[in-house]
């Protein structure tokens, strides 16, 4: 076929190369075998996906299931020995249940009847889902896959670590430090607060704090405004002293009684985080620690495993509403106390910081 | 002048809160410095992965030292989750047949040179089976499979999957926390020219920390690794405080138990197993196997003989490996068993002459569970004969320990986190017949596979054996996997704890001091 000279030309001026419409023809009928091939091919073999959520795997578990010979009344058995948790176990039940029920396999409770094994097991990598279908006096087993990595973070192991805070003391003037000391099984809970000039030690009754002793700081141990900082630090070994440890000076006290304040001068530096431990969630410690970038915005509480660098990703973190000041002892090793100054509002605040296992 | 005592005891309660405060800190705190003094069983090593031999005992030790001096492309957290190493990122195409990796930037060899492409090419691509071909781009490789690659990373996250390079005199260049040191120069060279053989080197092995690693210079200073030390001397130069890791055995795993050393078991990384030495011929053969599988009783094995240190295995993957290891009956069939074995021929093998099964005359813990293997046989009624594997070569000039038994007692070490290549190692060792396109990856398929290999019987799993250690109390962020890693370059040495007998490279290195 040979096309008008106008078209020709127009081929010539384009700005695409002038093309051989035999090769053209043969080009396109080339692809579109080649298309057809490949697509033949494609629906041939068999592309091996993974699920991608449990749920999803459970679901293919029990298509597979239903497609072997099986009985039409079933005793399911459903067992998890994996680190997710029951809840998370219970509603992946919930959905094999659903689909084999569509599927008119009628699961019984506490009557006689061939058992459906599906356990639910963990390898390195895997979330690995096994069902025994029970079929004429023999079973047939039918396994299903899921990469341990698409399982959400809310079924992981619960030695996830978290932040939590509680608000605990507000008030307009400053507060340089907070500890709370451990109190005894049937005694009134104390809060310890370290201004500029005093330290006050306060009790709670009916959920709310009360002044119950004061001490002013000795006159050498009062510091420029601008500048005041400190921290209260409690001893293990005796828990009725307090320690105060301020620029240049180290102060002591029993805080249960009105001995006054002994100070004298020490070089010892104001640590500025606390080492945190949670037994319930592993045996690490942690260092909590503040974000410090900014006294005029809010900050953040970063905890970090104490073998990782100052610099580390933390593992957990908490946001609150203002510079914190300092980071002091909290009730057991688990908590601390944490001075904030709320930006908001201008208060200085008292946190209870403690860990808890995301789980 | 003299304090007043209110002031003095002030001061002194101050100072005690601060030491208590401080000590506290440094317990916590990581220390640099100080030197891991190891003993290992393994008389000799290889640091050359291409010619490590899957399932051999000696590749476990291969393996905890070249992860000392070599990186992998990714690794494996014990949540499960890929992280990356040598490569930042990776992507596949919907098949998973075509696999991209992107490779982290500015990495160096312990030379100095870059890490590029073409080295993760060249010390990948003979690892890997034909049908997976591997390519470099400009800013990593591409791994292209002829078959859907669905276990690749796990591949790449074990074995023998390390990213090296040889330098000019052929010795091995890595990228990981440590350097090999007084033996770097020859090792490559005594592999070179013996290169199928496990060549026996000085016993004694001294890495230090490359301060080029990408991932940070590691808290040890250096790691100094004595080889061919026997369990029971291990144990005693722990209990001594000679050493601060040291591989134990089973056996003496126990003992441990009972000191007040700090003990470290792995998930069951070792099976036993009867491996015949040919398939099935007749009908009498099939009969006598499965007799025999039948009569074995695994969990007594696993709970009494080896006193729950061992698990009971049905099958060839253990339970921790494959998810469905459970399902296979470990149980044992005595009735049935002499059943099968009435209706043997008076004349067969196992009946009138014994089924005489070869051993390691060295290891104890396989004559251990070889006699118990002849007590469970006899129960059902067949003779079976241990014959020891060195006995037999004395005998016969060496290679008469095959002829002469019908089977053998072999032990074989789990060294990927992939079911599939293990099983596939298993099958290339035992001479098995492979299907078309490899031992399947899905799981159901590959369960199918390896149902159907265990009723063959050319091999009966017994039991599977963790791995053990010794650990001295100043081995501090002890986080290995437990799948037999030991993750040696976050471990750091509370040098506090040197208690008289530590070791003065140790106790002479700058605690504290970070660099």
């Amino acid at each position: 076929m040979v096309r008008p000279a106008i078209l020709r030309r127009d081929v010539l001026n384009s700005r695409f190369s002038p093309v051989n419409e035999q090769t053209a023809w043969r080009t396109s009928t080339l692809a579109l075998i080649t298309i057809f091939i490949i697509s033949l091919l494609a629906a041939c073999v068999p592309i091996v996906a993974q699920p991608q959520t449990l749920e999803d795997g459970v679901e293919r578990l029990a298509r597979k299931a239903v497609a072997l010979p099986h009985e039409r009344r079933l005793l399911l058995v459903w067992t998890n020995h994996t680190a997710l948790s029951e809840q998370r176990a219970e509603n992946l039940r919930v959905v094999f249940v659903s689909r084999l029920e569509a599927s008119q396999v009628r699961l019984v409770q506490g009557e006689s009847a061939p058992a459906l094994h599906v356990s639910i097991e963990e390898t390195p990598s895997q979330i690995v889902f096994t069902a025994s279908v029970p079929a004429e006096g023999n079973s047939n087993v039918v396994i299903e896959e899921v990469a341990r990595a698409f399982v959400g973070s809310e079924a992981r192991a619960s030695n996830v670590i978290r932040l939590e805070k509680a608000l605990l003391w507000q008030q307009e003037t400053k507060i340089l430090g907070a500890a709370l000391p451990a109190s005894s099984a049937n005694g009134e809970k104390k809060m310890i607060l370290l201004t500029e000039d005093a330290l006050a030690v306060y009790g709670e009754a009916q959920g709310s704090w009360t002044v119950r002793i004061t001490k002013r700081l000795p006159p050498g141990a009062s510091q420029p405004q601008r500048f005041a900082r400190g921290q209260l630090l409690l001893a293990d070994e005796n828990i009725s002293q307090v320690g105060v440890l301020l620029p240049g000076r180290y102060c002591e006290t029993k805080w249960a009684d009105d001995s006054p304040i002994a100070c004298s001068a020490t070089n010892t530096e104001i640590h500025p985080g606390r080492l945190l431990a949670a037994p319930a969630c592993g045996a690490q410690t942690w260092w909590l620690r503040s974000d410090g970038a900014d006294w005029t915005s809010e900050d953040r509480l970063l905890l970090r495993n104490s073998g990782a660098a100052s610099n580390a990703a933390p593992a957990a973190e908490l946001t609150v509403p203002g510079p914190v000041f300092s980071i002091g002892a909290g009730a057991d090793v688990g908590s601390a106390t944490a001075v904030v100054r709320n930006v908001s509002t201008g208060n200085y605040e008292v946190y209870l910081v403690a860990l808890a296992c995301a789980n | 002048m003299r304090w007043p005592a209110q002031i003095r005891s002030a001061f002194c309660c101050g100072v005690a809160i601060v030491f208590f405060v401080g000590s506290a800190l440094c317990a916590a705190r990581p220390q640099y410095g100080g030197v891991l003094r190891v003993e290992l069983r393994a008389s000799s090593v290889m640091l050359n992965p291409r010619r490590w031999k899957p399932g051999s005992p000696e590749y476990a030790t291969n393996q905890r030292l070249a992860e000392l001096i070599f990186d992998r492309l990714v690794s494996l957290d014990n949540y499960g989750r890929f992280q990356p190493q040598l490569a930042t990122e990776w992507s596949h195409d919907t098949s998973l047949k075509r696999w991209q990796f992107t490779l982290r930037q500015g990495v160096k060899f312990s030379d100095g040179t870059l890490l590029v492409p073409g080295d993760v090419v060249a010390a990948l691509q003979p690892l890997h089976a034909n049908g997976v071909q591997i390519s470099a781009t400009a800013t990593g490789v591409v791994i292209q499979s002829a078959t859907p690659a669905n276990d690749l990373l796990e591949q790449l996250a074990s074995g023998s999957y390390f990213v090296y390079r040889s330098d000019q005199q052929e010795d091995l260049l890595g990228t990981g926390p440590f350097i090999l040191e007084n033996t770097a120069a020859n090792m490559g060279r005594a592999e070179k020219s013996a290169p199928d053989a496990a060549v026996p080197q000085t016993q004694h092995l001294k890495f230090r920390f490359n301060e080029l690693c990408w991932s940070g210079r590691p808290f040890l200073a250096g790691i100094e690794v004595t080889l061919g030390v026997p369990p029971m001397r291990a144990l005693l130069d722990s209990q001594l405080g000679k050493v601060d890791l040291a591989e134990i055995s089973q056996d003496t795993a126990r003992r441990a138990l009972q000191s007040n050393v700090k003990l470290w078991v792995s998930s069951p990384l070792t099976l036993y197993a009867l491996k015949f030495a040919a398939p099935a011929k007749s009908a009498n053969d099939r009969t006598l196997r499965e007799a025999l599988s039948l009569s074995l009783d695994r969990n007594a094995m696993a709970r009494v003989l080896l006193q729950k240190q061992a698990e009971a295995a049905p099958s060839f993957l253990p339970q921790w490996l494959s998810g469905y290891a459970f399902v296979f009956d470990a149980g044992s069939h005595l009735e049935r068993a002499k059943e099968l074995r009435a209706s043997l021929p008076t004349s067969s093998v196992g009946a009138a002459q014994p089924l005489r099964v070869s051993l390691d005359a060295n290891s104890d813990l396989s004559k251990l569970i070889a006699e118990r293997v002849v007590v469970n046989a006899r129960a059902a009624g067949l003779t079976v004969q241990m014959v020891s594997r060195s006995g037999a070569r004395a005998a016969s000039d060496g290679t008469a320990a095959k002829v002469e038994s019908e089977a053998q007692l072999v032990s074989w070490r789990y060294s990927s986190l992939s079911p599939r290549e293990v099983l596939e190692n298993f099958a290339v060792t035992s001479h098995w017949e492979i299907p078309q396109g490899g031992v399947p990856a899905d799981a159901d398929a590959r369960y199918a596979w390896e149902k159907h290999m265990i009723e063959e019987r050319n091999l009966l799993p017994l039991v599977v054996v963790p791995d053990f250690a010794a650990l001295d109390s100043r081995v501090r962020n002890w986080s290995p996997s437990a799948w037999g890693e030991w993750h040696l370059a976050d471990v750091w040495l509370d040098q506090a704890d040197a208690g008289p007998s530590a070791h003065d490279a140790g106790a002479k290195t700058s605690a504290g001091a970070r660099p």
